[in-house]
């Protein structure tokens, strides 16, 4: 990613290491470098199932938010791609959020979290998964309470004390949430078959579209790698979503542009995007390219989920894109036929492996371990 | 029996325009330096005095009339009366100042330990916040000096769980406010600092000042009756109140371990042991500590002094009657349960019966009050409590459906 020479984020410190490698390779967003090859998901190393374990308990968990009524999983469900399937993402009880959720899926090798790039991703899910957990718009939760509810769940204190041989508190909490999230890799995917030998993996179609999406559609110069995506910012020019405007989620645009310390904070009339976390001109409205593995499962699309189908992202990017004052110069008319796009959707599809299995309704209130009593040292109760 | 004395003497002190009370009885006030005390086990105490207007701090001014009360159609007022009772200051926007702070129970809750916001239980008693305008501590373990630096921990925190960003935002959403922020600040630029300077204006004028016990100590002498005079003697002497709740505030803001009786909700209901214990753990204090008491430890959240365990502020008396229930923790229903409390020197120290030490004040001792002398305490204990303070429930300006931008 380019330099983030940014100030009156918390993150300065994290980014000035990253800007001072990357200062020498700042390569602005119109001008890409030979994409790097589609690949298979590399083989990753899996926690410790002691600590997934927790971490499962603790993703399902809405006694982990500060009103106990939502977990990460009411955002990130896992029946729907572990997206929302809505175009803008719920927030916290009395906010909404102005942002589609994004899935995660496959996140532990995202290099940044969010649309807008604000946090370091190289595998720091806990660091993501405090900020999830104490955001006001997410589950505005304070960290220590959140440890003492969780020990006065005795089911609970048993799993801590037998995968970190200690009680729950909330660095233990969003550790567990990192490893669980590792192990929330695509499983059995077309398209990595088809990449490691198995020509049968993919329809006709699919590998059509596999050509166009490295050909005539150049969709690859962006989506490359084995994530397909670049961790870069480009603006598309996706239609403002006119939603953002209504009071309960413009209020957390505000909120957090204001915390983030963006120009202007107060008068946006669009999603600044990386904008917020550069604070440099040239890239307002523009996004990080989204991963687009396990694409079809999580529709709407792209940050205001303003597209609602595969079909019509494909359409979006044949016609050019839309109006954008930084639009990136790689996004314009494909000229692609019907049959064309139909083979693009086909293998966009093919990026979706199985489903892990994992049902919402299998950690519901009324399967949920209740608090008890915790008794006091030395004396009876 | 008020003596016919002391009785001329008030009488002649009214006439010369000098506000003196009857003190009346067997407690004999002393003067020193021309200030009365009363003397118990040979130590002075400030005998108990009439409010006047509240203090008004240099950096957060407001209007005041010429005997300098604050005025209650300054803008700074009014925003801090709409701000009351505005549940946007808060975490899911469903709990203001005033869900706590509850007009009709004193501007407290009856309730004894305090609700929190939603899934969440807080762990204190919620104190009035009439007359909190003159405290120089505030809350029970009087850890925040002003009223200006207590509102955001009201606002956040264990009260309210609402976080900056968002209520600023909530706030400048709203053009109404926008407005009432200009006029009482001259901009709505730093509406969240400027929103806990308003709340501390409004405030300032919810004041109780002309309870019987003030009228009585400006001279009024008709203004308690009988048994109420026989009791204010007692609490000026033999029930050894004064020593603590004096002066001006009734209140010496000092801290002490009474020695109250533990609150059972922290033993037999879930929630609150965790309100409790993450308040403990929030404080710092080590895990075997606080495992080990069932008891708030008080000032020692703030010092981490093990003398200061267990030590909670001297509470003000004024407005009472409509505060039940009673202490830190809530454990007294009614104010004859208190004077039973203090006429039996006080309760087991518990800090002594958890970790080995005593820390509970040797100012209480068995009073041997009569059944008679605990009512006439009781009776001057109501009367420090005036009329009933109520304001308008304001029409909360909504906020847009759909926010417009320039
Ligand atoms: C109230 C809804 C909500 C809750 C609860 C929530 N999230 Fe999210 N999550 C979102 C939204 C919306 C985004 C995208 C926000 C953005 O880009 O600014 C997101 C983004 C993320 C990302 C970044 C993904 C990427 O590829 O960049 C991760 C990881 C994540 N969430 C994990 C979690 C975890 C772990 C929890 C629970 C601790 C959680 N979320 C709780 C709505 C939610
Ligand atoms: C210039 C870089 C660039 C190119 C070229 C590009 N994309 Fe994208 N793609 C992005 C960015 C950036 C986003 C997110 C934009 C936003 O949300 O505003 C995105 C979003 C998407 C999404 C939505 C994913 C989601 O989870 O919401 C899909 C699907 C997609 N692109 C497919 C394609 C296809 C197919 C092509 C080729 C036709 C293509 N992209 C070409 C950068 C690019
Ligand atoms: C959820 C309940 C709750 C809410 C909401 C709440 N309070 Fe309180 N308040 C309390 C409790 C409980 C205490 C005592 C806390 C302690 O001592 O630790 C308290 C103490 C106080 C005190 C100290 C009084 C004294 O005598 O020292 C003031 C002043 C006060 N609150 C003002 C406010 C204001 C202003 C707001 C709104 C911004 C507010 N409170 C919101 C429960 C609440
Ligand atoms: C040693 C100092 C001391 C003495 C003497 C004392 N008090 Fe107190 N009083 C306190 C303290 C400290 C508190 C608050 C304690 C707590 O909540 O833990 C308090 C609280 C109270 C309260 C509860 C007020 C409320 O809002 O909850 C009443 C009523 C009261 N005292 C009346 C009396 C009376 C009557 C006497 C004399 C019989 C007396 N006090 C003697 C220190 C004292």
């Amino acid at each position: 990613m380019t330099a983030r020479g940014t100030t009156g984020t918390r993150w300065v410190l994290v980014w000035a290491g990253v800007s001072l490698v990357a200062l020498g390779l700042s390569m602005g967003t119109a001008a890409a470098a030979e994409p790097r090859p589609l690949a298979p998901l590399p083989k990753a190393e899996m926690p410790d199932p002691a600590k997934v374990e927790i971490g499962k308990y603790m993703f399902f968990e809405k006694r982990l938010s500060g009103d106990g009524d939502r977990s990460c999983a009411d955002c990130h469900i896992p029946e729907k791609g572990w997206a929302f399937p809505e175009p803008l993402s719920i927030g916290y009880p009395g906010t909404l959020h102005y942002r589609n959720a994004k899935t995660v899926m496959n996140v532990r090798f995202a290099k940044y979290f969010y649309w807008d790039g604000r946090l370091d991703g190289g595998n720091d899910l806990p660091t993501q998964a405090r900020d999830a957990m104490t955001d006001s718009h997410f589950m505005a939760a304070d960290g220590r309470i959140m440890g003492q509810r969780m020990k006065q769940i005795p089911e609970y204190v048993k799993m801590f004390k037998k995968a970190y041989g200690g009680e729950p508190h909330f660095g233990l909490i969003i550790k567990a949430l990192g490893d669980f999230e590792k192990t929330l890799v695509s499983k059995n995917v077309p398209f990595d078959n088809y990449l490691k030998g198995n020509k049968g993996a993919l329809s006709a179609e699919a590998k059509e579209g596999l050509a166009l999406f490295e050909g005539k559609a150049n969709c690859i110069q962006c989506h490359d790698g084995f994530m397909l995506s670049d961790g870069e910012a480009h603006a598309l020019g996706v239609p403002v979503n006119p939603d953002i405007f209504e009071v309960k989620r413009y209020t957390t645009l505000r909120s957090q542009q204001m915390f983030l310390g963006t120009p202007n904070y107060r008068n946006l009339k669009s999603d600044p995007g990386f904008f917020g976390t550069e604070k440099n001109n040239k890239y307002f409205g523009t996004f990080v390219t989204p991963s687009l593995r396990e694409v079809s499962k999580t529709a709407p699309y792209m940050h205001n989920g303003m597209l609602p189908t595969l079909e019509s992202v494909v359409d979006f990017y044949n016609e050019g894109g839309g109006p954008a004052v930084n639009q990136d110069p790689l996004i314009k008319p494909l000229g692609l036929t019907a049959a064309e796009k139909g083979a693009l959707v086909e293998f966009l599809k093919s990026l979706a492996g199985d489903d892990l299995g994992y049902r919402t309704a299998d950690y519901s209130e009324d399967k949920r371990p209740p608090y008890e009593l915790l008794k006091w040292v030395g004396q009876d109760n | 029996m008020i003596s016919t004395a002391l009785r001329l003497l008030a009488v002649a002190a009214m006439a010369l325009g000098l506000a003196l009370p009857a003190w009346a009885g067997t407690a004999k006030p002393v003067q020193k330096d021309g200030k009365t005390y009363f003397e118990i086990d040979g130590e002075l105490f400030p005998a108990l005095e009439p409010l006047g207007p509240p203090p008004i701090p240099k950096d957060n001014p407001q209007g005041v009339d010429a005997d300098g009360w604050p005025l209650k159609n300054d803008p700074k007022v009014k925003l801090g009366h709409f701000l009351f009772f505005e549940p946007a200051l808060s975490g899911d926007g469903s709990v203001s100042c005033q869900t706590c702070h509850v007009q009709g129970a004193g501007w407290a809750l009856n309730s004894a330990i305090s609700r929190s916001y939603p899934g969440q239980s807080h762990w204190r008693n919620s104190q009035s916040v009439v007359n909190a305008a003159y405290m120089s501590k505030l809350f029970w373990d009087g850890h925040t000096a002003s009223l200006e630096t207590q509102a955001p921990s009201a606002a956040k925190g264990l009260a309210g769980n609402g976080k900056q960003d968002m209520m600023t935002a909530r706030l400048t959403v709203v053009p109404e406010y926008v407005e009432m922020f200009e006029a009482a600040f001259g901009s709505a630029n730093n509406p969240i600092h400027d929103a806990w300077r308003a709340l501390s204006a409004f405030q300032r004028t919810l004041t109780s000042t002309d309870s019987p016990v003030d009228r009585y100590l400006r001279g009024e002498e008709d203004a308690l009756d009988e048994a109420q005079v026989r009791g204010m003697d007692l609490f000026n002497g033999k029930a050894r109140c004064i020593m603590c709740h004096n002066g001006k505030l009734a209140s010496d803001e000092k801290f002490y371990n009474l020695g109250l009786p533990r609150q059972p909700l922290f033993s037999n209901i879930a929630k609150n042991q965790i309100g409790f214990r993450s308040q403990n753990y929030g404080a710092g204090l080590p895990e075997e500590m606080f495992r080990k008491t069932k008891s708030d430890l008080g000032l020692y959240h703030r010092t981490h002094n093990h003398e200061d365990a267990g030590l909670f502020r001297t509470q003000p008396l004024r407005f009472i009657e409509y505060t039940p229930p009673y202490y830190h923790n809530g454990v007294m229903d009614d104010l004859f349960e208190v004077v039973e409390f203090y006429n039996q020197g006080g309760g087991e120290d518990y800090i002594l019966k958890d970790f080995g030490y005593s820390t509970k004040t040797d100012r209480l001792k068995e009073l041997n009050l009569s059944d008679d002398e605990m009512d006439d305490l009781v009776a001057f204990l109501e009367g420090f409590s005036g009329p009933e303070i109520l304001v308008q429930i304001p029409l909360l300006p909504k906020p847009p459906e759909r926010v417009s931008t320039k």
